[in-house]
């Protein structure tokens, strides 16, 4: 492995100069001095020289993230199987990714849009405006993870983290209810509700404490399953007095930490988003006006560690004028192009839209959706 | 700050706090029918709607019922009434509190006024002080149950940046809300639309419609839900304001006209002379006389919320503070 500049370290920066000065420049250069060696080098005091030599032999061992999260990452139990990397042909992972269970969402078009329903091993983000159906979503998913016909054995367990405070344990037990009177063999209302472990973070910095427990959290609770967070971005958009790189520090230090539990634990990780407005580029006064855009929010950084991305909507029926719910797949590795269906939500949860197949024409208004 | 340093809040299960938060009721019959019970204590409520909708009416009647006990759907504590339009009419809370003192099946032994606390805040950045730095030391010594800021929306309308204001506020009586189980509720104004009206609100209405089918208009002495009604005006704030509130309630005036009676004191006075209200005291000279007037029915519809589905409960503002509306 090539030697790591010394740049990648954490330094401050006139530490890092005097290194760089006096030809110090990857980690290598370094690391094998003494402390008394490298004072006499930088003509700096021995307990000074100590003070660098640790911090680069505290990082060096890796990237920072991975020392960063040590602590937690030790008790890990890794499979046998990730213990080296294995090279698997294309129809090998076809055939693992069909034979893992997904969660259905019981609204049956989505599920099939999604290839029988949410997947383990990646993170989900669901997004929409406000009242758009993303924490009934939510709630459904941590109560459909638990269904016997769900493929995930019994005392299947879920993770529910409320960044917003909008988790109605009320509402969780009134589908419960539905679920538990209309399945056979499903667990109770208390069963149901008992194996749903609530966590209420309302900061980043608790959110990202939050995830990173999360792994000691799942070896005392090896069947959790689902892990859902309502929503990613609440803590993430406002907060930030320091600027956006901090923010975007965060976002992929929470991203990678949730993609690496979905994949290690074969648990499927489920976000909501919430939307924001993107203002119109300004043109010329002759020229139309753009209108303006709702994109979700977080931008390309927490995109980019997103698989499968399903915009919530609400619509009119264009002939009957009824109002239905839309699911728009705007991202997923294996949609088809049939891309939206109609979804309702009842009183016993998420169901498939009774009203005959939509009009296709109503499902079409995605093109504001296709710009990202 | 390190994130090591932070520790994680740990876990509980749903079923540990299953029917454990408390019910604010409204004292309304049919509104506390349609939000099962009255509005929880979780997350940020928020009333919006027009001018003289009766956004603070239902505030101060909320002020009122928060000190009843549990059982009578109050939060047994007190309530801080943060008001950013001037100070608040005191004149109409002493008239719905007496209603609401006078209206319980027990004897309400204290002067319902007496446990609201009143503050005012005049920009956003007394508001935020309010919230940061009054409140937590009034909890330590008042059991406040119910905060009610009447309204955000005056104060940050005009600034520039909004989104820090809002979300600090909102960052701020959330985690109140959280650790010491308070009721927040925010009311907020409204902005005219002038266009067709989006999406949004043509699903309401026809959700709405849904619902008084639903119901067959009878539970709630309902008025029809018409397109009309939400298309003038939509809540303020966009988008990101929106994110943060949990449960919204829309207020909006009907078409509908209702004969009610007020009871108005008439004070005879001397000419010239001014009275101060504190002052005011019953006497032979304060005449009650009685004057119908028209009112509108209003509507409070459920816009969203987490827990309750699309739902409208029409009301009337009385003397007594909101009523149910019966036809």
């Amino acid at each position: 492995m090539e030697s790591r500049p010394l740049d990648n370290i954490p330094l401050s920066s006139s530490t890092l100069s005097l290194l760089l000065k006096n030809g110090f420049s990857t980690v290598d250069d370094v690391i094998n001095l003494r402390p008394s060696e490298l004072a006499g080098e930088l003509q700096i005091e021995p307990s000074e020289a100590l003070d660098i030599l640790s911090i680069i032999k505290k990082f060096s061992l890796g990237t920072i993230r991975q020392t960063q999260t040590q602590p937690q990452t030790q008790s890990f139990t890794i499979p046998a199987s990730n213990d080296r990397i294995t090279v698997q042909t294309a129809w090998e992972v076809i055939q693992e990714y069909d034979s893992l269970p997904t969660i259905p969402t019981l609204c049956e078009p989505l599920d099939d849009l999604l290839r029988r329903g949410i997947p383990v091993g990646s993170i989900t983000e669901f997004c929409g405006s406000p009242g758009s159906g993303k924490t009934q979503m939510c709630i459904q998913l941590c109560l459909s993870v638990q269904l016997p016909a769900s493929l995930f054995g019994p005392n299947s367990e879920a993770v529910y983290i409320d960044t917003e405070g909008s988790f109605m344990p009320d509402r969780a037990a009134m589908m419960a209810e539905s679920l538990s009177t209309h399945i056979p063999q499903a667990p109770t209302v208390q069963e149901f509700l008992t194996r749903i472990h609530v966590y209420r973070p309302h900061s980043h910095t608790t959110l990202l404490a939050t995830v990173r427990n999360l792994p000691t959290f799942l070896e005392q609770h090896p069947h959790v399953h689902l892990i859902v967070i309502d929503s990613i971005s609440a803590p993430l958009r406002h907060q930030f007095e320091d600027g956006i790189s901090t923010r975007n520090l965060i976002i992929t230090e929470i991203a990678s930490a949730l993609n690496s539990i979905a994949k290690m634990n074969k648990i499927a990780v489920v976000c909501t988003n919430q939307l924001t407005t993107k203002p119109p580029k300004s043109q010329p006064q002759s020229e139309p006006q753009q209108e303006a855009q709702l994109l979700p929010a977080l931008g390309d950084v927490w995109t980019q560690h997103v698989t499968h991305r399903i915009v919530l909507r609400m619509a009119l029926q264009k002939q009957t004028l009824q109002p239905i719910r839309i699911a728009t797949v705007l991202k997923s590795p294996v949609a088809l192009s049939t891309t939206s269906t109609p979804f309702t939500i009842t009183a016993d949860g998420i169901r498939s839209s009774s009203s005959q197949t939509a009009d296709p024409t109503d499902l079409d208004e995605q093109n504001e959706w296709e710009v990202e | 700050m390190s994130t090591k340093e932070i520790t994680a809040p740990l876990p509980q299960t749903a079923f540990s706090f299953l029917n454990k938060l408390p019910r604010l009721k409204t004292g309304c019959p049919s509104i506390d029918t349609i939000l099962s019970g009255g509005l929880p204590v979780c997350g940020i409520n928020e009333i919006c709607g027009e001018s003289a909708v009766g956004k603070t009416q239902l505030c101060f009647q909320l002020c009122c019922n928060a000190q009843l006990p549990l059982e009578c759907g109050g939060l047994n504590g007190y309530a801080c009434y943060i008001s950013t339009e001037g100070p608040p009419h005191t004149g109409r809370l002493q008239e719905i509190a007496s209603y609401v003192a006078n209206s319980q099946p027990f004897e309400v032994e204290w002067n319902l006024c007496d446990n609201i606390l009143l503050s005012t805040a005049g920009t956003s950045a007394e508001l935020l002080q309010i919230i940061r730095e009054k409140l937590p030391v009034l909890l330590q010594i008042k059991e406040v149950k119910l905060i009610i800021i009447d309204s955000l929306t005056s104060l940050i309308r005009h600034e520039f940046d909004q989104a820090s204001t809002i979300a600090r506020t909102n960052l701020l009586s959330e985690t109140l809300s959280e650790q010491h189980q308070i009721c927040v509720v925010c009311v907020n104004q409204v902005t005219s639309i002038f266009d067709e009206p989006p999406d949004e609100t043509k699903f309401l209405v026809r959700s709405l419609v849904e619902h008084y089918k639903d119901t067959q208009g009878q539970a709630f002495g309902h008025v029809y839900p018409t397109i009309e009604e939400f298309s003038r005006t939509k809540p303020s704030l966009g988008m990101a304001w929106a994110h943060l509130v949990t449960t919204r309630l829309f207020l909006t005036r009907t078409s509908h006209n209702v004969k009610i009676k007020i009871r108005t004191e008439i004070v005879e006075e001397e000419e010239g002379q001014i009275t101060d209200i504190k002052k005011r005291k019953r006497t032979e000279s304060t005449k009650t006389t009685v004057v119908e007037a028209n009112s509108s029915v209003r509507r409070l519809s459920i816009v969203f919320s987490p827990h309750l589905r699309i739902a409208s409960a029409s009301f009337i503002v009385t003397t007594n503070g909101i009523e149910d509306y019966m036809p």
